[in-house]
């Protein structure tokens, strides 16, 4: 069996005026410019509230790094009570949404994706043997692991710039 | 399971004035940062009340000190009532908030993240005696570390907020609260 490790899930709420449009456009373009592959399997939209609809998306990217490891990379966005209305901003009509979002951005390192070890019990222990005593698992860690760990924490504070949240900034910026 | 040691539980401090929630928050992770931490944003909500802005923050920080033991700090920050507004600093417009914030420091030692020592019983056994009597001192020093470095954020943080006293507009200081055992 492949071997995934997890980067922890992170989370962003925020409830006020979103453009959620240009956010979906934002997020969407970090994936293209890292070289990710981009699928959204899920894209539901509910009748909610009184307040207003409920919208979900679900994205699930992953990108190729060798022939051993690859990275994946799901987000969720979860919409409630959404209300579109349109404001002039800067002499052009953009529609904004009020409602309460939620992202959850998820990151996994896979091993063996492409299952070169997992025909006999003798590749699996050659598999376990690779990680353990080659690459002494401090390698998976500190080369792959953080890599697309902090690359996530750049996702999130475009995400976080975007919604003009409090938290917006890195002191993490130059790390990958 | 890691074992997780609690070094400083459940640390507070409030403050209600005046400060900048931007600041804060620069101060946080740059302190992370300077301090050789692994960053870990659980959770960054924000939403607008009648009062103004609600702001909550949850992180967990960890630094690996040895491939034994590791340092975790768990930081809550909530922030309510937060609004925004202009004040006059040395003849020019500066814009800040003014809110409350609570804060909720923990400490934690947590040995055996990797998991080595609990395959067997045997070995669980081991790192328990192990931790206890025969590394006692170097536990001991790992604790000390994550309570220094614990108390080190809060002076900060105090200090950050202190600042705001020497403004010209009403604040209350900084107050520590500790838990009531």
């Amino acid at each position: 069996m492949p071997e995934m490790i997890s980067t922890r899930k992170m989370i962003i709420q925020k409830a006020g005026v979103i453009d959620l449009d240009g956010l979906y456009r934002t997020m969407q373009r970090w994936f293209y410019d890292n070289q990710y592959v981009f699928e959204e399997p899920t894209s539901r939209m509910r009748p909610g509230s009184d307040a207003g609809p409920e919208y979900e998306w679900k994205w699930k990217n992953w990108r190729k790094v060798s022939d051993y490891v690859k990275y994946h990379v799901s987000v969720f966005f979860h919409v409630w009570d959404a209300k579109d209305f349109e404001v002039i901003k800067e002499g052009k009509k953009v529609i904004l949404t009020k409602c309460r979002l939620k992202i959850e951005i998820d990151g996994n390192v896979e091993l063996d994706w492409t299952k070169k070890f997992t025909e006999t019990k003798f590749s699996q222990f050659l598999f376990k043997f690779y990680n353990k005593y080659i690459l002494k698992e401090e390698r998976i860690l500190s080369l792959w692991w953080d890599e697309l760990y902090y690359r996530l924490y750049k996702l999130q504070t475009i995400a976080k710039e975007y919604l003009d949240m409090e938290s917006k900034g890195n002191a993490y910026y130059d790390i990958w | 399971m890691s074992e997780r040691e609690v070094v400083v539980d459940k640390l507070r401090l409030s403050y209600e004035g005046l400060f900048k929630v931007t600041d804060l928050y620069k101060l946080v992770d740059g302190w992370l940062r300077q301090k050789g931490y692994d960053k870990r944003e659980k959770r960054m909500a924000e939403s607008v009340t009648k009062g103004g802005k609600f702001i909550e923050w949850e992180m967990e920080p960890w630094k690996k000190i040895t491939d034994y033991a590791k340092i975790v700090i768990k930081l809550r920050i909530i922030m309510t009532d937060i609004k925004e507004l202009e004040v006059e600093i040395d003849k020019a417009k500066v814009k800040m908030n003014q809110g409350r914030i609570d804060f909720v420091f923990d400490g934690y030692l947590e040995t055996d993240y990797e998991h080595r020592w609990e395959s067997k019983p045997l070995f669980f056994f081991l790192r328990t005696i192990f931790d206890k009597y025969l590394f006692k001192p170097y536990t001991a020093g790992f604790q000390s570390n994550a309570i220094d470095d614990v108390n080190d954020i809060h002076q900060r943080i105090k200090a950050f907020l202190n600042l705001y006293r020497f403004s010209d507009v009403a604040y209350t200081k900084p107050a520590i609260i500790y838990p009531a055992h």
